[in-house]
């Protein structure tokens, strides 16, 4: 049974992150591959403050949204500078630098060896290894982040975010302040990844750097890609199937050290199908009109 | 010790202009960041691994082994992005999405085959370690500084003087034009992937005679080679590699030199970022190419 929960809790995790991510490249036009560094900054917050004697456990949260937030204005105004192109390996090299510290800073986050011992959550009693608790937690999540996305899909910033990906200038003549629109879709979509990294830390009572890697990043970026046509409840279920692949193949007795590698190939060969065969005009808005 | 840092200064600019040509060459021709060049790197050091370390064929027999097996590869995904997203007007980010899905499905293919972790290639009995005014070196090391200045020197003079530079000159400018004008489009963008694959393989097999070899290894040089082509904004010439080149490598001796070699990709991709930003450097933008 706690297995299940915890498989309920990763696609709720995968869900959110790619639907976070959704808000810079479905709705903004960029591709950021920074998302890893932002589910790392949560999880690390997290299990920093929860880890340590001296600091309340109610800064998890204020902590993680500071240093997300800081960490996504810093790419807004990157992105503002530079095309979509350079943007990605912007993010890219965020992405790395974020890693790296996480990495090497070994006073503060342990290095490689990481963080261990992270305290399960307790809100619900009588669940001794928290996963109930994090279940809940991660749907809770999950939904508020679903409805959030739906409603601002629809709100004057949605539509202006949307503007601002079809035609800048356009959207800048009719008084569109794209600056601070960009700005605002890049905090929001970092701000939820971080928020995941808080249920991650607490699901793994340890976590180390190799769980927010690049490979993460790419990861996240197909499984929101090859759902975005069907938007949200896609997203959700490319989540999913990412999620439950390793099981399928278990049933087909796979050998499952070689699981995780098949997966990767076999969602690198959607990715190339769905772009070729199905999206060719793929972040082509200017065109596509 | 200072001539040990030069040294190693010398030497890290040469790899990271041999690894910096496949990428220059892709980028002034299909005008996307060819992600998927990580992965031509790696198979192409694995390839020759396993040629010469499992096979045990001779060096250079596996050395052309290598180049007639991994270049129709190459090719073959060359066609995939740049032929078949190329006829469907599919925008750069599209075709360098593309390129991460080829990256993912080499990678694990290569993890699946080999595992994840490093593997050396045993050359001691070519490659003698040698010591002179202070420099501990081996023989590869030299004979990669003088491969990197020949290939560079000979693609150079190659584009100045040859039919196929001027076509390449003419194309980058406008490619449409020039098949207006009678440029036999197929074979020019043949021989454009057959040195982009030649480069590539070529840049995988001197990297792993020097470093051990792993599946995520590739996507680092790729970084190093985007990093050094921005930096020089060698899109005005070939030459003005060198300068990017050496610019990021004593960037990168230095950040090892004071803050430990784990800091090197941090302070290399913050040089990135900076250079991105504030644009590359001014004196090469006049140099004719």
């Amino acid at each position: 049974m706690t297995y299940v929960l915890y498989i309920v809790i990763i696609i709720c995790l995968y869900t959110i992150l790619a639907q976070s991510l959704s808000i810079i490249s479905d709705w903004g036009g960029s591709i950021s591959l920074a998302h890893a560094g932002f589910f790392g900054i949560g999880a690390y917050c997290s299990a920093i403050i929860a880890t340590s004697n001296d600091i309340p456990g109610l800064l998890i949260i204020p902590s993680t949204l500071i240093l997300s937030i800081l960490l996504a204005w810093l790419l807004a105004l990157i992105a503002i500078r530079v095309n979509s192109e350079k943007f990605l390996i912007v993010t890219l090299g965020v992405q790395i630098i974020t890693f790296s510290t996480i990495n090497n800073w070994q006073n503060l986050t342990g290095g490689a060896l990481g963080i261990n011992n992270i305290p399960s959550i307790n809100i619900i009693p009588n669940d001794p290894s928290g996963r109930f608790n994090l279940t809940v937690l991660s749907l809770v999540l999950t939904f508020f982040s679903w409805f959030t996305f739906k409603v601002l899909a629809r709100s004057k910033f949605g539509l202006s975010v949307a503007a601002i990906r079809d035609s800048e200038s356009f959207a800048s003549s009719i008084g569109i302040n794209t600056r601070i629109i960009r700005t605002q879709a890049f905090i929001l979509s970092g701000v939820f990844a971080s928020l995941c990294g808080i249920l991650f830390a607490f699901l793994s009572s340890y976590i180390d750097p190799s769980s927010f890697t690049l490979d993460f990043s790419i990861t996240i970026l197909v499984i929101m890609i090859l759902g975005s046509s069907m938007k949200l409840f896609g997203i959700f279920l490319s989540a999913t199937f990412y999620v439950l692949l390793p099981e399928l193949f278990k049933s087909f007795d796979f050998p499952s050290i070689y699981a995780s590698s098949l997966r990767q190939i076999l969602f690198g060969c959607f990715l190339i199908v769905y772009l070729i065969r199905f999206k060719p005009s793929f972040l082509n808005h200017e065109k596509s009109h | 010790m200072i001539l040990e840092i030069a040294f190693n200064m010398v030497y890290g600019a040469a790899i990271i202009i041999l690894v910096s040509l496949p990428f220059y060459i892709h980028y002034r021709v299909f005008k996307f960041y060819n992600m998927s060049l990580g992965a031509y790197y790696m198979i192409g050091s694995f390839s020759f691994y396993t040629f010469y370390s499992v096979e045990k064929f001779d060096f250079w027999l596996s050395i052309t082994l290598t180049i007639l097996s991994i270049t129709p590869i190459i090719m073959l995904f060359e066609w995939l992005t740049s032929h078949l997203l190329g006829k469907k007007n599919t925008s750069s980010i599209g075709m360098m999405v593309t390129t991460l899905g080829i990256f993912m499905i080499l990678q694990n293919i290569i993890s699946i085959q080999f595992g994840d972790s490093t593997h050396s290639i045993n050359i001691s009995s070519l490659n003698k370690k040698i010591n002179f005014v202070g420099i501990h070196t081996s023989t590869f090391r030299i004979a990669t500084i003088i491969i990197s200045i020949l290939f560079t020197s000979l693609l150079y003079f190659y584009l100045k003087i040859s039919l196929y530079g001027k076509q390449f000159r003419a194309y980058i400018s406008n490619s449409f034009l020039i098949q207006v004008f009678g440029l036999n489009h197929k074979l020019f963008l043949t021989i454009t992937v057959f040195f982009i694959s030649f480069f590539s393989i070529s840049s995988g097999i001197l990297i792993s005679l020097d470093v051990s070899i792993s599946p995520q290894f590739g996507f680092n040089y790729l970084l190093y080679a985007i990093i050094a082509v921005v930096i020089s904004s060698a899109k005005y010439n070939v030459l003005s590699i060198f300068l990017g080149a050496f610019v990021l490598s004593t960037f990168q001796n230095l950040s090892a030199y004071f803050f430990g070699y784990q800091w090197v990709d941090f302070f290399s991709y913050m040089l990135f970022i900076l250079f991105l930003i504030f644009g590359s450097i001014p004196k090469f933008r006049f140099v004719s190419g």
